[in-house]
């Protein structure tokens, strides 16, 4: 896309924490909603539209998370998100608004790089103070 | 393959994707149980999505739809800049979703992995998606076009 020069503003973000994906489903546990219409994230997710969007309005947002799409990455992030978004997850596990981020890999964390991500991501839970 | 389906094989996969139900001659879908298709070369279905299912996402999700272009720094902190104008695309169908699909104008970008493979646990978590540069953004739209902000 041709880019102009008229910049509108700059946003800087508090740096979130990124993780293998292996991560969120170990320590998170997503499920899919009882009441969920699509079949979108390999049957966890949850539509931008119709019923799976009340569901994911309604539902305590610390157990709400959303999938972008970033530089022909994909991302699993926490909170109700507009922008990127493609669907939504619900876990078991609150993220209390952590500063965290999960990658999508195709690639499999062995089990000891999984337990190690784990024990890295308890310390980024319980420096953030968001220990659920 | 009849001459009216479309079909595209990936050499990374081996999986050809077919547009069963689809007239490419025409650009219309002649069957409503047809199905964008990944299948092996014995014939076989390794994953579909009908074309019911993707006409309400489709429409539902990309009827409105806004482009930002924007820059992005990772040095520190990550950093945003975004830019006018954007561009807005209004007013969409599966029709044109399917015609570019068939023209090579989308891009089918497969991201199933199976978790477990060896175990009873195992799972497939499904995430693939559909890409097209921005250039050819226009063919999915009734109006197209920037709007500076």
């Amino acid at each position: 896309m041709g880019k102009q020069n008229n910049s509108v503003e700059k946003f800087e973000l508090i740096k979130a924490t990124s993780f293998h994906e292996d991560v969120f489903y170990e320590y998170f546990h997503p499920f899919r909603h009882p009441a969920a219409r699509f079949n979108i994230w390999g049957g966890h997710g949850l539509e931008t539209f119709g019923e799976d969007l009340l569901i994911v309005r309604e539902y305590a947002q610390e157990y709400v998370w959303t999938v972008v799409d970033c530089d022909n990455d994909q991302w699993i992030i926490p909170e109700f998100h507009h922008i990127n978004r493609i669907c939504y997850l619900l876990t078991e596990v609150p993220h209390n608004g952590a500063p965290v981020e999960f990658r999508i890999s195709r690639s499999t964390l062995t089990p000891l790089g999984l337990k190690r991500r784990i024990a890295t991501l308890r310390k980024v839970l319980n420096q953030s103070g968001k220990t659920p | 393959m009849t001459k009216q389906s479309s079909t595209r094989k990936s050499e990374k996969t081996g999986l050809t994707l077919k547009l069963r139900g689809y007239n490419t001659g025409k650009n219309i879908i002649d069957d409503v149980d047809g199905a964008v298709e990944l299948l092996t070369d014995a014939g076989h279905c390794a994953a579909a999505w009908s074309f019911r299912e993707l006409m309400i996402g489709w429409n539902k999700k990309h009827a409105h739809a806004a482009y930002v272009p924007y820059a992005s720094e990772k040095v520190a902190a990550p950093a945003y800049q975004y830019f006018s104008p954007a561009l807005l695309g209004e007013g969409t169908d599966l029709n044109r979703y399917l015609a570019a699909l068939s023209a090579g104008l989308v891009i089918f970008d497969p991201g199933s992995k199976v978790m477990n493979a060896s175990t009873a646990k195992s799972s497939v978590k499904a995430r693939s998606q559909f890409r097209m540069a921005v250039k050819q953004l226009p063919a999915l739209y009734e109006k197209f076009g920037p709007v500076a902000y």
